[in-house]
């Protein structure tokens, strides 16, 4: 691939072919090194990214690489962006963004991905039901730990 | 548990357990060191994967380094055998209202013939120590933790001691001397070592730690003042690098008279003074230790309001990380709520902001705390969460 080609084909898991600048898509540290060891074309294919989520993540691609290119907007401004970004995901997405993040390797992305976890999840309940973790302490077990941390579970 | 019919709640669950089955435990951990402390704990009761997650101690440093990121100044005032703890969000604030603070709050019992005035949170931890045996007391205000670790020395009748922090290493140690007197054998214990014992080490400079006066640990060094036996009129800083163990002597700049209200604070990574008369602030900076060389500022505090009318105070607590001075009072006054004041060195200016929630008359009324005003205030800043378990 030569550097005068700017764009580049990112194909979903569900064939859903996206054409982004090379700048935008390079962001991804996975591409990045899929780019340079020259193992593929100009399309590449992400196995483990959807559609729906890969069109996500290269919206906050893009407006990551304008700010980084251009520095028109403030720090304060992308700030502003990421969290109206994350704000209206639902969980199940979230989570979504997260793994595709992880498997892109932008870690940029996947802070704040975690973070949006993080913020949005302040009960046990939720954090349970989402990662469907199984309680196996004994009722003894909980009672113990919890007794330790009582204080952790006022509100 | 009982069959029943799948409500659409438990198909949900059912679908999102697909997602999650695949989901990595590095994530999970990821996620869970982006929490406060107080929902880290609560999710280590929920299971054993999670609370052996929560207890590693490559999540404990992953949850420090996130923890970092939003310190925070503790305040605290006792009244009795009880201790009453508030946490107030450090970062930069740029709207003077109160109410959009969150403020924590708990108290607790403070351990008995304690005193904890001069001390600082070194990465979470708080140190001060037991007049009557002699011993150093470990807080983590996180936890809600005290420990009170073994005498450095039998023969030491009452002891000063000072917290470091190795940040390469990620470990907590304790300098601990005898309390006026001159020495230049120091015990150095390390905090969560396989065998936690006193080591002693010697010094070249023999040196008497000032007393009632703070030490402050500033990327891996603790700077504590005192006095060599040959002046003991000229106070010098002695500094202890946490991670070699090795003691050195820094001058101090001759135009500094630290007896008179000048007081050492972290300011931008490096050690300084800052004193604060009338409307003036001067600021030392310790630019070179081994050449002893100290830089010098004065600023005038542009601001319309009395500055003398609001700090009646206690000096800087510390500095933000975009480097603005914080001073705050001594004493919760009853006319008036216990405020920070914000002193940005860049611009000049002063911002103010109170914080009802400290000593409110609902604290007040539910603990017995009567009308009076309330001293001393005892601030910690830079404080972070830490999980670290005593």
């Amino acid at each position: 691939m030569s550097k005068s080609e700017k764009k580049i084909v990112l194909k979903s898991l569900d064939n859903e072919a996206f054409e982004v600048e090379k700048a935008v898509a390079l962001q991804s540290q996975t591409i990045w090194v899929m780019c340079e060891d020259k193992c593929v074309g100009n399309e590449i294919p992400l196995e483990n990214v959807t559609g729906q989520i890969l069109a996500k993540v290269i919206d906050y691609c893009k407006k990551h690489a304008v700010v980084d290119g251009d520095g028109d907007e403030s720090s304060e401004e992308l700030k502003n962006w990421d969290t109206e970004f994350t704000k209206n995901m639902d969980q199940s997405t979230l989570f979504n963004m997260i793994l595709a993040a992880n498997y892109l390797n932008i870690k940029s992305l996947l802070n704040l991905t975690c973070q949006a976890v993080a913020d949005k999840t302040k009960t046990i309940d939720e954090f349970h039901t989402f990662l469907n973790i199984e309680n196996n302490f004994t009722p003894e077990e909980e009672a113990q730990i919890c007794q330790e941390n009582l204080w952790a579970f006022d509100d | 548990m009982e069959k029943r019919e799948e409500t659409t709640e438990e198909i949900q669950r059912k679908r999102r357990r697909q997602i999650l089955l695949s989901f990595p435990l590095d994530l999970t951990s990821e996620i869970l060191s982006k929490l406060p402390a107080k929902y880290v704990l609560r999710f280590s009761c929920v299971s054993k994967l999670w609370s052996s997650i929560t207890t590693d101690p490559y999540f404990n440093k992953s949850f420090q380094t996130q923890s970092s990121t939003r310190p925070s100044l503790l305040v605290c005032f006792r009244r009795g055998a009880t201790l009453f703890v508030f946490s107030i969000p450090q970062h930069h604030q740029k709207e003077p209202h109160s109410s959009s603070r969150h403020v924590d709050i708990y108290h607790t019992a403070f351990p008995k013939n304690c005193c904890f005035s001069f001390t600082e949170s070194v990465n979470g931890l708080i140190c001060f120590r037991n007049r009557k045996l002699a011993k150093p007391v470990i807080w983590n205000p996180t936890m809600r933790k005290f420990s009170t670790l073994p005498k450095p020395e039998k023969t030491w009748k009452d002891i000063t001691v000072f917290p470091g922090y190795d940040p390469i290493k990620g470990k907590h140690k304790l300098v601990c001397m005898p309390r006026k007197k001159t020495c230049d054998e120091i015990r150095v214990l390390t905090l969560g070592s396989a065998k936690e014992s006193w080591r002693s080490i010697k010094t070249n400079h023999k040196h008497c730690p000032l007393t009632s006066r703070h030490g402050r640990c500033i990327n891996g060094v603790l700077y504590y003042e005192a006095s060599l036996p040959e002046h003991t009129d000229i106070p010098i800083v002695m500094s202890f690098d946490v991670k070699s163990e090795k003691f050195s002597m820094i001058q101090l700049p001759s135009n500094l008279d630290i007896i008179v209200g000048a007081k050492l604070i972290p300011y931008k990574g490096r050690l300084a003074y800052v004193r604060q008369i009338n409307n003036s602030i001067k600021l030392w900076v310790l630019e070179d230790a081994e050449k002893h060389e100290w830089s010098f500022k004065h600023f005038a505090v542009c601001t319309y309001y009395d500055w003398r009318k609001y700090v009646f105070s206690e000096l800087a607590a510390g500095t933000t990380d975009a480097g603005e001075l914080m001073f705050v009072p001594r004493k919760i006054r009853t006319d008036s709520y216990w405020y920070i004041c914000y002193f940005d060195t860049k611009a000049n200016s002063l911002k103010k902001f109170e914080f009802k929630e400290i000593a409110d008359e609902e604290l007040r009324l539910s603990n017995g705390l009567g009308n009076r005003g309330i001293y001393p205030i005892y601030t910690f800043s830079n404080h972070i969460e830490s999980l670290v378990s005593l």
